[in-house]
């Protein structure tokens, strides 16, 4: 015992330490952790309209009860304490800020900020189609929009939306390279580009370009994206 | 004022100026800055909470969570703090018999979480949950993922020591080193009560 004693002894620790935590005091924590545990998940689906902050009440007991009886913060040496609540302070008001700032309680639908979100831009209007009986009164008028189509330029659509995954040259980054006669998600031909534009690719960061740039957007930079050689 | 500082430095013995064991005085250290570790994890998991649903970039967390398995593997965690605590009690009696139990039934209840887990980002990944496929991905399976090693290090750390007791080194393991051991696992724990909370349950609340 003497030879462990010595062997231990860096410390001096074992002999003078507190009151050793009895047994009971264990098994009580591990009940009330198990009971508050009930209480976040049972019946807990009643309250949960109250929002989020019973919960983190909750959480923060269960925390405070680990780290001051099982970890012996509570009656150990005050050092222990000033090494690590300063940090744990630190941890949670970083957390809490960015919280915050970020609107992390909130959900999407619930954002009142209408305006670009990440680069998020607010769905144009449906376009109504135009009535098949209004094309044949006035093929001029067809004629017309045609002629204004090209005034949407895909490259600067592609500019905009594309590059930061495509690359500025469409040489692939993130996502693929476009310039290639290789098509990872589709085929190449001109409306199966559009396709993948207007569908995007599941599971992967390609999303569904309609509702950001509307069709006639879509129309061009597919048609860009075609002419950039990799098309067939 | 200083000089009694000084004079107290020279006089006290380096290797435990603070009067408490270097070992656990670093290991307090190490705590700390793993807090700060997680706390930029959970930081950035939660700046870009609800962000996919602005781009329609799914899958969203409640498509895949399970309240029911992940209440199960919390509890299993809590509960291997519980059985953890009992084995540094052990060897502060020095009940050989009961430290080899309590630390080999805490790793079980580590490994049975790392079980949960691995079967948690099998299921996410078959939904579609990717790493790069969106915000939610990306900062969930980095999170998660981090906290996850961590408790399979602190397994085969349990394992180790109980490994050490049944060796001729079995002097080695001590109350102190049992209670090192035992300061990392809780904190493990801890971190995944604030996990459990502000990624699971939250989704939950409206």
């Amino acid at each position: 015992m003497s030879g462990h004693d010595s062997h231990a002894h860096a410390g001096g620790h074992d002999e003078h330490e507190h009151k050793p935590t009895s047994m009971s005091t264990y098994l009580g924590v591990a009940a009330v952790l198990t009971v508050l545990t009930i209480i976040e998940i049972g019946p807990l689906f009643e309250w949960y309209n109250l929002g989020v902050a019973p919960l983190l009440v909750l959480s923060v007991v269960k925390f405070a009860l680990v780290v001051f009886i099982f970890m012996h913060l509570g009656p150990d040496e005050p050092i222990y304490k000033k090494i690590f609540v300063p940090s744990l302070l630190l941890a949670g008001l970083m957390v809490t800020v960015m919280m915050l700032l970020f609107g992390s309680f909130t959900r999407a639908e619930q954002m009142a900020y209408k305006g670009p979100v990440l680069g998020y831009v607010a769905a144009p209007p449906p376009k109504v189609e135009t009535p098949e009986g209004e094309a044949g009164s006035g093929a001029a008028a067809g004629a017309e929009q045609v002629a204004a189509a090209p005034a949407v330029d895909g490259a600067e659509v592609f500019k905009t939306n594309c590059v930061a995954c495509h690359g500025p040259e469409a040489k692939g980054g993130v996502g693929p390279n476009l310039t290639d006669a290789e098509w990872k998600n589709g085929g190449g031909t001109l409306a199966d580009i559009e396709a993948t534009i207007n569908n995007g690719v599941a599971g992967t960061a390609m999303i569904s370009w309609t509702p950001l740039l509307g069709a006639e957007k879509v129309k061009a930079v597919s048609a860009y994206v075609h002419s950039l050689g990799g098309g067939k | 004022m200083s000089s009694d500082h000084s004079a107290v430095s020279v006089h006290e013995h380096p290797p435990a100026s603070f009067g408490v064991p270097n070992l656990k005085l670093a290991f307090w250290l190490f705590l700390a800055s793993d807090c700060m570790l997680f706390g930029s994890l959970i930081a950035t998991y939660l700046s870009y909470r609800g962000k996919d649903q602005l781009f329609g970039n799914g899958p969203y967390p409640l498509d895949l969570f399970s309240v029911e398995v992940t209440t199960i593997s919390t509890f299993d965690l809590l509960m291997s703090s519980v059985t953890m605590v009992l084995a540094v009690a052990a060897i502060q009696r020095g009940n050989m018999f009961q430290t080899r139990l309590w630390l080999g039934l805490t790793a079980l209840l580590g490994a049975i979480f790392v079980g949960f887990q691995g079967y948690e980002f099998t299921h996410f990944y078959l939904e579609g949950l990717k790493l790069q496929g969106n915000l939610f991905g990306s900062t969930f399976y980095v999170l998660t993922g981090f906290h996850g090693t961590h408790v399979t290090l602190g397994v085969v750390w349990l394992l180790l020591v109980l490994a050490t007791t049944f060796t001729k080194h079995k002097s080695m393991v001590t109350h102190l080193n049992v209670e090192v051991a035992g300061l990392y696992w809780h904190f493990v724990d801890i971190v995944w009560i604030v996990i459990f909370t502000l990624v699971y349950l939250m989704e939950y609340t409206v």
